[in-house]
């Protein structure tokens, strides 16, 4: 069962001591926040412990939200903090990457047809967003899974929003280029 | 290819991968969290009441130990020796060994309670009745002739020592024997000697104290008589 209420509500209701709250909030941005952190580290060991980790930063910073922060820009912000200290401890290597990018997906000759063109497209935009620098990919991430526009992205990471513009517009070139044009037709 | 179109066709290609969700034990495990979570905070909440009420208990036991605990008896000294006979002790100790472990709180009590009458009859307060000495039963019997006797004996020395300030005030410590019991006594021995000056002395201070004591009436007969010279 779905709630109306606002992200903004249900995390206010949660630091209140609505646990429910929390499931549907949780229900609205699990795959978001782990899409997000998958396609920034490219490994799926490493996204599920930042994953734990960025939930348990937001339950324990419950009654620390505000209204006016509002709930996407401020999860996603702290899962970018946490990437930024992920990075820093550890560079993931080009190598590491691709190996583990190919394990994200299920084994395509297992999948009909259209899954199975469906997961080498997801394959090929996963290889292309890992060979992006990482401010780059980041940028591109947040703007995806959290909807974040320019100036938000900027905020969150802290830069102008020319910056984030210019980020981002590399980025798009890059995967154009891996990708190739756009002469797919994809499914509505 | 324009930005626009790239940026379009970036974007369905992206929302058009297969969904990539987190197991499922970590969801458990998270949402797990957040439910421990709140019911910390839960905790934490009931915890004001509890010191509250244990606040209100702490009070409300120190308020009822005042209370309960008396006040401290005004200090009585106790005779250093007793004056009674020795044989009257020895008395004492044949016919109630038992008692023995209560004796000394029956003297306290009682010489207590007949020093208070004594000191009575010497107040400036008028008193229509001296009060009976309490009835002891801790113990012993209340007829108990050795206890009674120990016990008058202290109190003719108590009595001594308090009638003695005022009869000095009085001017007449010298003719007073050290050894009177008890402003009666004084007054029968003063009648007796002829010391019409001390009798009369004595007789109005009993009947300040005692002044609807039919015993004065003799007294004062008596005294007339001394004055009188008869």
């Amino acid at each position: 069962m779905t709630d109306a209420r606002s992200d903004d509500d249900l995390m206010l209701a949660y630091a209140a001591g609505d646990a429910a709250a929390f499931d549907q909030l949780y229900e609205r941005y699990r795959q978001p926040l782990y899409r997000y952190l998958v396609h920034a580290t490219g490994q799926r060991a490493t996204a599920e412990d930042l994953y734990q980790d960025v939930w348990s930063r937001i339950v324990a910073s419950r009654t620390a939200f505000r209204r006016d922060a509002g709930f996407k820009r401020w999860a996603f912000r702290i899962a970018h903090n946490r990437l930024i200290d992920h990075w820093r401890v550890q560079k993931p290597t080009a190598a590491d990457s691709e190996t583990t990018l190919g394990q994200l997906a299920d084994d395509p000759s297992r999948q009909p047809d259209s899954e199975q063109a469906r997961g080498e497209r997801a394959d090929r935009l996963r290889s292309a967003l890992m060979a992006l620098p990482q401010d780059q990919r980041e940028a591109f991430l947040l703007q995806q899974e959290a909807g974040l526009s320019l100036s938000q992205i900027a905020e969150n990471k802290g830069v102008g929003r020319e910056t984030i513009k210019s980020r981002l517009r590399y980025a798009v070139n890059k995967l154009r280029e891996k990708l190739g044009p756009n002469t797919e037709t994809l499914p509505p | 290819m324009s930005s626009h179109a790239d940026q379009d066709h970036l974007d369905r290609l992206y929302q058009d991968q297969p969904p990539i969700e987190p197991p499922a034990g970590l969801d458990r495990m998270i949402r797990a969290q957040a439910e421990q979570a709140v019911e910390q905070d839960r905790a934490i909440k009931s915890l004001p009441w509890t010191g509250g009420v244990a606040t209100a208990a702490v009070l409300v036991l120190a308020v009822a130990v005042v209370i309960q605990v008396p006040e401290p008896a005004p200090e009585v000294p106790m005779p250093e020796t007793t004056t009674a006979p020795p044989d009257a002790l020895m008395r004492q100790e044949e016919s109630a060994p038992q008692a023995a472990p209560e004796l000394d709180r029956v003297k306290v009590t009682g010489s207590r309670a007949r020093s208070a009458e004594a000191a009575s009859a010497f107040s400036d307060r008028p008193q229509a009745e001296p009060d009976p000495p309490p009835r002891q039963t801790i113990g012993r019997s209340a007829s108990d002739p050795a206890d009674d006797q120990t016990i008058d004996s202290a109190e003719s020395a108590r009595l001594e020592q308090r009638s003695a300030p005022l009869v000095e005030a009085e001017g007449v410590s010298e003719r007073l024997a050290v050894s009177d019991p008890s402003p009666w006594l004084a007054l029968e021995e003063a009648i007796g000697a002829g010391d019409a000056e001390l009798a009369r002395s004595l007789f109005e201070r009993l009947l300040e104290a005692f002044p609807e004591d039919e015993r004065l009436d003799a007294y004062r007969e008596r005294i007339l008589q001394i004055e009188s010279g008869e």
